[in-house]
């Protein structure tokens, strides 16, 4: 301990860190105990105005003694105790935010600190009350008063805590010497062996039977008479409590103690209810046990079984029994060292949903040969604590022995993987430290691992590289660049593409991209009206209304839009990612793998008070997105609407004749059902890999012209429902015509009902000379002709 | 955020033989950079879709 306690527990975390497993916090645990003294009480006097309460004086240290009023039921004069001085900041019952103590009037007598339970400091698993309302005793402890309570008790020890993951592949390291081991290899000091014990050479009266022993490799049973259930000492109860278990009786402590320790769990039964052999079996159908905890199980035949003539006694590897555990008249204990197949206990563990401290060490295979270690420190700690005791019975069956893992490791090898040049000898030096052998063969080395690294550990080259690595220190390797040849990067034109629609989106257009989970809510299909059979469902999915992968991103950016109204009255949102559909399966890399449909898809959202104005923005967008994203133009027309979007105010994106889109005012069907209540929103999406990048910069240079153009200005009446992208083809196809523009449109009483007047200017001129008048009118007539007869149109003025 | 040469065994399931090739790798949670460097501390917020934590990112 002394040697720990001088090292600095920083350079010992780090150094363990980089070596070995990864420390993931030290803790001290006098932190908690802040403020606590040590308090002899003088006197005790009972209270004029409470039955319970009493007025003590209380050496504290100080030059005076204090006064302090206090309820306890075991207070008397000459006691040691723990007590809380005013000023002094506690963390009551050893957790939460410190708490100031101050002087208190209790019933008309004013009383200068606290004397503690143990309760009131965290510390009730470590001195278990006996009465109600008892203050903490410690007049065993040879401490004085005014010293830190922490101190007084040996509990100033700083905990390092070893994450869990780290360790996964070291068995080894379960266990307080197993890292003593590794902290000897670091350091290269020498280990200190576990000390050996004499065991009778008679089993006695204990007989093991092991029917399954590719599930049991060893079993070792010792019978200890003699003993009794009673308290352990201070000692063993506050080094198992230090590491986060609770003491509960001697037998018990024994036990987990030797677990702590070495690694190798333990377990004791009470003879008396053992009747005859113990077996080591897989469960019969029909047999149940009844645990520790009262829970009762059905076992099943791939259960393994410590069982008696009888009936299963216990889980192996997991839990005992009720009917067998150490109760209060317990004199005689069988010890179990056992060794169990690591994935039989994770299948039982998992199948009842069980995890002990015996288990979680189990599941990580175990060397059988730790079962000695744990069989001599059981027998020695038994005799000590219970000088009366007697082994009556040893038995120790090991029907599979565990066999060193042999590797062969040409030097190249390391040599090339390392980057060092090393020496066969500096090696086995190396891996001497971890109690590996090495036999040196030329450039070959024959390495033999220890046999707790021979449980799957270690088991190739590359794992014995490792042992060589961490031991000489990965910052001990110089730093040298890969060498490696460039090729030329492909371009991957569509990348370019998505991130320039994306900032267009972003900086230009004023929207706030998003990012919404590729699952979807059914509150939100059902809103979008999104066709629910196209979808892939989730075998687990995160919640039974969120099962369906998305094949539109509308339903997300609902749910976004819903979210949103919460605290905005007006924005802009889109996302462009990936949607998924349950069809054209094929296959990219290989053939065994299909993947479905899995188009890119872009979605937004304008959320406003006007629903024209906001289609107009969305309408603008698109067109002038093709100049951004340098992708060939679009146009608009009304092909297929969506189910979400309003009768009338939609229109499709298109890219020549194809669909690639759609813009839509939001139903108000749909808006209801996604929970949308005020404003107007209005979605877009389009097929992002329909969007054709341009394939290069292809203007061409069209000639100015060289007379001079005509323009005129044609006011027509229309039907309502004419569109304009037609006015505009038929007027644009006359001939001499250079330019057509939109003017202006009117509705009203002049005009009639169901009609609309629509202005347009037309550029007219010729490369052959100046036109005249007459060739002006001509053209004028033609157009008017040539739209009448397309769209019925009626010249209102000219 | 773990990182590391891949066991043998993880090269041979690529179908790559492990005799010849190896390597290394490494996992940047990029979600847990952006939470560290901003101090975000729940990372369910990055696809809330909530405009209130989007905008504060200029």
């Amino acid at each position: 301990m002394n040697f720990l306690k001088t090292l600095l527990w920083q350079k010992l975390s780090y150094d363990l860190t980089m070596c070995t497993v990864e420390v993931e916090d030290a803790v001290n645990l006098a932190d908690n105990l802040n403020g606590l003294v040590v308090g002899r009480i003088i006197t005790v006097e009972p209270h004029p105005d409470a039955d319970k309460l009493r007025i003590c004086t209380v050496d504290t240290g100080d030059a005076a003694p204090s006064t302090i009023v206090c309820g306890g039921s075991n207070l008397a004069p000459g006691q040691l105790t723990a007590v809380a001085k005013p000023g002094a900041m506690v963390r009551w019952h050893g957790e939460g935010e410190p708490v100031e103590i101050k002087p208190a009037k209790l019933r008309g007598v004013m009383s200068f600190g606290m004397i503690c339970s143990s309760g009131e400091i965290g510390l009730e698993e470590l001195f278990p009350p006996t009465r109600h309302a008892e203050i903490m005793d410690i007049s065993e402890f040879d401490a004085e008063p005014g010293e830190a309570l922490a101190e007084a008790l040996g509990l100033d020890d700083i905990i390092l805590e070893i994450d869990n993951k780290s360790m996964t592949n070291r068995p080894d390291l379960w266990g307080h010497y197993g890292m003593a081991r590794e902290l000897a290899a670091i350091y290269g000091c020498k280990l200190k062996p576990i000390d050996t014990a004499e065991l009778p050479a008679c089993s006695g009266d204990l007989d093991v039977v092991i029917e399954n022993p590719e599930r049991c490799s060893r079993y070792a049973g010792i019978v200890f008479k003699n003993i009794r259930n009673v308290q352990s000492p201070f000692g063993l109860r506050s080094l198992i409590w230090r590491v986060g278990m609770r003491p509960i009786n001697l037998p018990v402590d024994i036990t987990n103690y030797i677990m702590l320790a070495t690694g190798q769990p333990t377990h004791g039964f009470d003879r008396k209810h053992i009747k005859g052999s113990i077996h080591v079996r897989t469960a019969r159908a029909g047999e149940t046990l009844e645990l520790l905890d009262g829970r009762l199980l059905e076992l099943t035949e791939e259960d393994l079984v410590i069982a008696d003539e009888k009936s299963p006694v216990a889980l192996a590897g997991i839990m005992g029994g009720r009917l067998d555990s150490i109760l209060h008249d317990t004199t005689e204990i069988i010890l179990e060292v056992a060794n169990f197949n690591a994935l039989s206990i994770r299948r039982t563990a998992q199948r009842f949903d069980i995890r002990t401290e015996a288990s979680s060490r189990y599941e990580k295979s175990l060397d059988p040969q730790r079962v000695d270690d744990a069989v001599a420190m059981a027998a020695r700690m038994f005799a000590a604590e219970f000088p009366d005791s007697i082994i009556s019975g040893y038995v120790d069956n090991y029907p599979v022995p565990l066999e060193n893992a042999k590797i062969d490791v040409p030097m190249s090898f390391l040599r090339k993987r390392l980057g060092k040049d090393l020496t066969g000898e500096a090696v086995k030096k190396t891996l001497a430290h971890l109690g590996f052998d090495v036999d040196i063969n030329g450039d070959q080395l024959l390495v033999e691992a220890p046999s707790w690294r021979s449980t799957g550990d270690i088991s190739l080259p590359d794992d014995v590289l490792e042992e060589v690595a961490r031991l000489i220190g990965y910052e001990n390797f110089e730093f040298a660049a890969p060498t490696i040849t460039l090729d030329k990067p492909i371009n991957q034109r569509m990348q370019d593409t998505e991130r320039s629609i994306r900032e267009y989106l972003a900086f230009r257009c004023g929207m706030q991209e998003i990012f919404t989970y590729p699952w979807i809510d059914d509150e939100y299909i059902e809103a979008s009206g999104a066709d629910v059979s196209e979808m892939l469902t989730l075998s687990t999915p995160p919640a039974p209304d969120e099962s369906k992968l998305r094949s539109t991103l509308v339903p997300g950016m609902l749910k976004a839009v819903f979210t949103n109204l919460r605290y905005y009255d007006d924005f802009r949102l889109f996302e462009l990612t990936q949607v998924f559909f349950n069809r054209n399966y094929h296959s990219i890399n290989s053939s065994e793998e299909l993947l479905p449909e899995m188009p890119r898809y872009l979605c937004g959202a304008l959320v406003g008070a006007d629903a024209m104005t906001l289609f107009r923005e969305a309408k603008g967008i698109f067109e002038y997105i093709h100049r951004v994203a340098q992708i060939e133009p679009l146009s608009f027309s009304q092909k297929n609407k969506s189910p979400w979007a309003e009768e009338k105010l939609w229109v499709n994106i298109m890219k020549d004749d194809a669909v690639v889109g759609e813009i839509g005012l939001v139903s108000p069907k749909s808006a209801r059902n996604a929970g949308i209540k005020r404003n107007f929103a209005v979605l877009f999406e389009v097929d992002v890999e329909k969007l054709i990048p341009l394939a290069s910069r292809n203007n061409t240079f069209i000639h100015l012209p060289e007379y001079p153009l005509v323009d005129f200005d044609l006011s027509i009446i229309f039907d309502e429902e004419t569109k304009w992208a037609d006015i505009y083809e038929a007027a644009s196809k006359v001939e001499l015509v250079k330019e057509i523009r939109f003017i202006d449109e009117y509705r009203g009483a002049q005009v009639g009902e169901g009609k609309k007047s629509v202005t347009l200017r037309a550029w007219i001129g010729s490369d052959q000379g100046t036109l005249t008048s007459d060739k002006i009118d001509a053209v004028k007539n033609q157009m008017l002709k040539k739209i009448g007869k397309k769209l019925g149109g009626e010249v209102r003025c000219a | 955020m773990p990182g590391g040469t891949p066991h043998p065994n993880v090269l041979k399931a690529a179908g790559l033989d492990p005799s010849i090739w190896s390597g290394f790798y490494i996992n940047i949670g990029l979600d847990r950079l952006v939470m560290m460097r901003y101090g975000v501390d729940d990372v369910r917020l990055f696809h809330s879709a909530d405009l209130r934590f989007l905008t504060q990112f200029k």
